[in-house]
């Protein structure tokens, strides 16, 4: 029986990379109900050095994943691993919380389910910014009826990629990343969390470049080749007859780099960029010409990256449903691999999977 | 030697209703290469009306067809008429410049442009808005190179419909309506004017409001059964490789109601409501940006805001226009039919090119129902870019 200290539920981290930072330091400080065990990586040292930094313990992976008191493995591996780790997290009787995406195709996303649910245990995935102030206010708004019954959303994430300043920018344009998997997908759960299960979608795709150049850092002027889409352009129907319009370009030069709308009978609700916690979330009522912004009602609207597995830790506690679950994540694996699919294939692709929304959290 | 002077063909006006009045205004004062000689309409007092106004000649539309005086027949009658008018102008030996659409089906434009090619005359159809100052100013930008290969296209057109305001707006929400066909025009003409032509689409489309209350006079409280989709999310692809996303709605709220805007692989080009001829063009270079870039921002992400060494973002800076008619110019697809007539070198706002938009609308309603992308079986030359002025 694993041992916690009271009221806490523990968590093993595995993958010491960048974004482990702002995970450790949430986890340690902004959740009463976490305790983090320990921390490991495939490079030692980078684990050790988290450890040192948090006060936490450091592990090799296969030691974290056998763990006896580790409870959740949060996995912040890169996305080619996430289904293999959170496999063996799951076969050790471990729940298990993956960054994003769920998996990288959907026979990984499906068998993680259906591993979790024959050991009883729990999955989610990131992302988490949809438990983040800004988004539940808006959820909170819509499910009020301030601007009536949702009919169309539209969502772009227009930009021209990542290599002109990140140092090692390779992996954004290679399958399971791309603008639609790497960004996309905080888009997407959003409109998920918000609107419901998306039935069908539609697209077109195309790398408008077929190489691009590295424009910083030590590989200044290494060519990149592009292996997955790069511009992409596709239209989401969800289950209630919301019509969506969702862009997602790592191609274009654009100064407006987040779009992300929901239009409703009576109005229309301008929501904050979903890759961020806070808002600002503005209202255009029917028939008026100016944008009011509105208060969030909710908190949470720092960086708050781990809202997700304190969420799980809280489920686990109480039985209540997880919000940044597992079934969510996967229905939005399989909304972003439709997508992809349906450009390919030249017609609409029914999305098979679907989910319930997500509880709104309780007001504080 | 001076060339020999040209005759301005002669024109003959089918449709006197409320957009006969710009036609009228504009064909008669300010293309000296068409000449207006008559007026027709079933309704015998409003051609008169009309041909009152300019000093033209009223004409039954049978006098008219039968009028051997009169080359080309601009076609203003309401879209049901459009194909069967603008058969009897060509098998009368007439050219004729339709208003949009150009025929209700694909078949019936198709049918004219044949007929025409038999019989030697011409055809060409609005909408004209793409041969106006602000979209031949963006053309010329895009041929020069200012934003590279293009690549993608953003266009939106986002209305609430029109039951807040036209008299009589039920035919808004009946097939051969809707947001495609009512605005379509102006975005499909502008882009294949821009773009080249279209080779695939897909879409989703929708009802957002099964019923709508019309809330103006004299049908105020009524209410009308929408038959059409008014929402409708579509992708096309360009046989130059771009990609266009156009979003046509009747469904929503918000301050956005035109944006079209053209990236290319080195810039972008934002452009005005395609249904006027002026307006602002704006460019968005990145280069000298990205030469500015301070090696000292190595790793650094763009988020790093407070960061000293962090670059301004590229702007948006506004074009001065290059080339004239930014103010409303309808009719100028029908003088520059009048010179093709003349110099027999290919017209702009073509039959071709009006058939290629009717096609392309048509698909992109029939995707979403056919559940597939529809190839498209017509094409058209990009039409020539008009001369500087």
């Amino acid at each position: 029986m694993a041992s916690s200290p009271a009221g806490k539920v523990n968590v093993g981290i595995v993958g010491a990379g960048n974004i482990s930072d702002i995970y450790l330091k949430n986890l340690s400080a902004m959740f009463d109900n976490i305790n983090v065990v320990g921390i490991a990586d495939l490079v030692v040292e980078r684990a050790q050095d988290r450890a040192e930094k948090f006060g936490v313990g450091a592990f090799s992976v296969d030691e974290l994943l056998a763990h006896p008191d580790v409870e959740i493995v949060l996995n912040l591996t890169i996305p080619a691993v996430h289904a293999e780790i959170a496999g063996k997290a799951i076969a050790n009787g471990k729940s298990a919380y993956n960054e994003k995406p769920l998996a990288t195709n959907r026979e990984d996303g499906k068998a993680l389910l259906a591993e979790a649910s024959a050991q009883g245990v729990l999955v989610g995935s990131a992302p988490d910014t949809f438990l983040g102030g800004g988004l539940q206010s808006a959820r909170k708004y819509l499910d009020d009826g301030l601007i009536g019954a949702p009919v169309a959303v539209s969502a772009q994430m227009l930009g021209h990629g990542m290599e002109s300043w990140h140092p090692d920018p390779s992996f954004f344009f290679q399958p399971g990343a791309g603008p639609l998997f790497d960004v996309g997908v905080y888009y997407v759960q959003a409109l998920a969390s918000m609107i419901g299960p998306v039935a069908r979608v539609a697209s077109m795709a195309r790398a408008s470049f077929p190489e691009r150049i590295v424009g910083n850092g030590p590989k200044l002027g290494e060519k990149i080749a592009v292996n997955t889409p790069t511009h992409i352009m596709s239209s989401l129907e969800f289950e209630n007859g919301v019509i969506g319009a969702l862009g997602a370009s790592f191609d274009v030069w654009e100064t407006t780099n987040s779009t992300l709308v929901i239009y409703g009978s009576e109005g229309t609700l301008r929501l904050p960029d979903p890759n961020t916690f806070g808002g600002p979330l503005q209202l255009l009522k029917g028939g008026e010409t100016k944008w009011t912004d509105l208060p969030l009602v909710y908190g949470n609207t720092e960086n708050s990256r781990g809202l997700g597995v304190w969420d799980m830790a809280n489920g686990i506690q109480t039985g209540e449903a997880v919000r940044a679950s597992g079934e969510l994540g996967y229905h939005v694996l399989d909304i972003m691999t439709a997508v992809l699919d349906s450009a390919e294939q030249g017609r609409h692709v029914e999305v098979e999977s679907t989910v319930d929304r997500p509880d709104l959290l309780p007001l504080a | 030697m001076n060339p020999t002077p040209v005759s301005p063909v002669t024109v003959g006006i089918v449709g006197a209703g409320f957009i006969s009045d710009i036609y009228l205004a504009n064909l008669t004062t300010r293309f000296d290469n068409v000449r207006v000689v008559a007026v027709a309409d079933l309704a015998v007092q409003r051609a008169e009306a009309r041909a009152a106004k300019y000093g033209l000649a009223a004409m039954t539309v049978d006098d008219l067809f039968a009028d051997l005086g009169i080359e080309l027949v601009v076609n203003l009658t309401v879209p049901a008429a459009h194909a069967d008018v603008a058969m009897r102008a060509v098998a009368a030996g007439k050219s004729v410049y339709n208003e949009k659409p150009l025929t209700a089906t694909r078949e019936q434009g198709q049918a004219l442009l044949a007929l025409a090619r038999d019989n030697g005359v011409f055809v060409g159809g609005a909408p004209d808005t793409f041969l106006g100052g602000a979209l031949q100013t963006a053309r010329k930008l895009i041929d020069d190179g200012a934003i590279g290969r293009p690549i993608a296209v953003n266009a939106i057109m986002y209305t609430h419909g029109h039951e807040s305001w036209h008299p009589d707006p039920g035919f808004y929400y009946q097939p051969g309506a809707g947001p495609m066909f009512d605005m379509g025009p102006y975005y499909v003409t502008a882009l294949v004017s821009l773009l080249g032509p279209i080779v695939r689409v897909v879409s989703s489309t929708g009802v957002g409001l099964a019923e709508r209350i019309i809330s103006s006079e004299p049908k105020f409280g009524e209410t009308i059964h929408v038959n059409t989709p008014t929402h409708i999310v579509a992708a096309l692809d360009f046989a130059n490789g771009a990609i266009a996303t156009l979003t046509t709605s009747f469904d929503v709220y918000d301050t956005v109601h035109s944006r079209l805007t053209i990236h290319g692989a080195e810039g972008s080009l934002q452009l005005p409501d395609p249904n006027t001829f002026g307006g602002t063009v704006s460019l968005l270079q990145p280069a000298a940006f990205l030469s500015r870039r301070d090696p000292l921002s190595v790793g650094r992400t763009p988020d790093d805001r407070a960061d000293p060494n962090r670059v301004a973002a590229p702007r948006w800076e506004d074009v001065p226009l290059t080339h004239g008619y930014t103010d409303n110019s309808r009719g100028i697809g029908v003088a520059d039919l009048a010179r093709a007539i003349r110099d027999g070198s290919p017209a702009r706002a073509s039959g071709e090119l009006a058939c290629h938009v009717l096609d392309v609308m048509h698909a992109t309603l029939e995707s979403s129902d056919q559940n597939r992308h529809i190839a498209i079986a017509s094409t058209v030359d990009r039409p020539d870019g008009m001369p500087a002025s």
